[in-house]
């Protein structure tokens, strides 16, 4: 889908008015932002608020994400994990020091 | 708005935006809120021009140039490929030079994917900017949502009250006053520099209108004359 993200008063009020009034091509509102539906009106509605705002509105693609394809399974397990664990207080970095679940550390250099 | 600008004229089909105009009059007086040192900080703070943004734009656009000069580069190779394969002995140097340019083509795209990249991290310090200065405004605009309210409350008794003391009002409030009523109501409570224009047939003089006022105004009989029939509907 198509995100757009405002950055100006302006900007945002020109994304609810077009929010309005093409409600078939919005997939979702998120008050100064908006994911549009991957049409050429989407495109088409995105393109025209960032001509009208170029340097308040920013478009980028977002794709829907499969974790069972795109995430590694010890990422999957290790939020699984951490959801389930026994004390809500502990940090993550607690959480996976002695244990096979990978450090934050190592999670931050891995690209997916 | 000032308050001049409200109430300057006061005749019969007066358009008065009485929220506003309230707030104008007790502007009018200097009234203090508890927003106001709040407010010059706020305005303060907005007053800075904001980061330009840099575009991408130009940057996106040789990405996708060089991807599709990279497409068809590859597309000559490949079929350069398949007539050497079948046996065409003369496109030796050809199918080499295909291969040259089409590296070359390859790393003018990283390049130009680098540029876009760079690009991006530029923008995003610069949006972080205009991000602080979104969430200022909407603390402005809260902040001038409260003082209005503020004002308001303070100088509204004072105006009820002169409502229902203006001459020919039959109103206990001012909310309920006709404009005409109204608007005499905050020019006596409020504090206008130049004198206000009557025509509205309230008063029988001048004078009679500056004493009710406690401020000059000039009264336009000619009018009063056509006026003062539509007054009294």
């Amino acid at each position: 889908m198509l995100l757009v993200v405002t950055y100006s008063r302006a900007a945002r009020t020109s994304l609810r008015n077009v929010c309005r009034t093409h409600t078939s091509s919005v997939a979702r509102r998120l008050g100064r932002a908006a994911l549009l539906e991957e049409t050429e009106h989407g495109a088409f509605l995105a393109l025209r608020l960032h001509e009208k705002h170029p340097e308040t509105v920013q478009i980028d693609r977002t794709k829907p994400l499969n974790e069972f394809r795109d995430v590694p399974e010890p990422v999957r397990e290790a939020a699984s994990a951490y959801e389930d664990r026994a004390n809500a207080t502990t940090p993550y970095s607690a959480f996976a020091a002695g244990t096979p679940h990978p450090a934050p550390s190592a999670l931050k250099n891995r690209d997916l | 708005m000032s308050l001049y600008e409200h109430v300057g004229v006061i005749a019969p089909g007066l358009s008065l935006s009485r929220r506003d105009a309230l707030v104008a009059a007790a502007r009018s007086l200097g009234v203090e809120t508890s927003v106001d040192a709040e407010l010059r900080a706020l305005r303060a703070k907005l007053d800075a021009t904001p980061k330009s943004v840099p575009s991408r734009a130009d940057a996106r656009r040789r990405v996708a140039e060089t991807a599709a000069d990279i497409e068809a580069k590859r597309e000559r190779v490949a079929t350069l490929r398949g007539r050497m394969q079948a046996g065409d002995g003369s496109v030796g140097a050809t199918y080499r030079e295909a291969i040259r340019t089409l590296s070359e083509a390859e790393t003018e795209h990283a390049a130009a994917r680098e540029a876009l990249d760079d690009a991006r991290e530029r923008a995003r310090a610069a949006l972080d900017d205009r991000d602080r200065r979104m969430h200022l405004e909407d603390r402005l605009g809260n902040a001038e949502r409260t003082a209005r309210r503020e004002l308001a409350a303070t100088i509204r008794p004072r105006v009820d009250d002169a409502t229902a003391d203006a001459p020919g009002s039959d109103a206990d409030g001012f909310d309920d006053a006709d404009a005409v009523s109204a608007a005499l109501a905050l020019v006596k409570v409020g504090r206008v520099r130049r004198p206000v224009v009557l025509a509205c047939g309230r008063f029988p003089d001048r004078d009679a209108a500056e004493r009710w006022f406690g401020a000059p105004a000039y009264r336009v009989s000619s009018l009063v004359e056509r006026c003062s029939d539509t007054a009294e509907e």
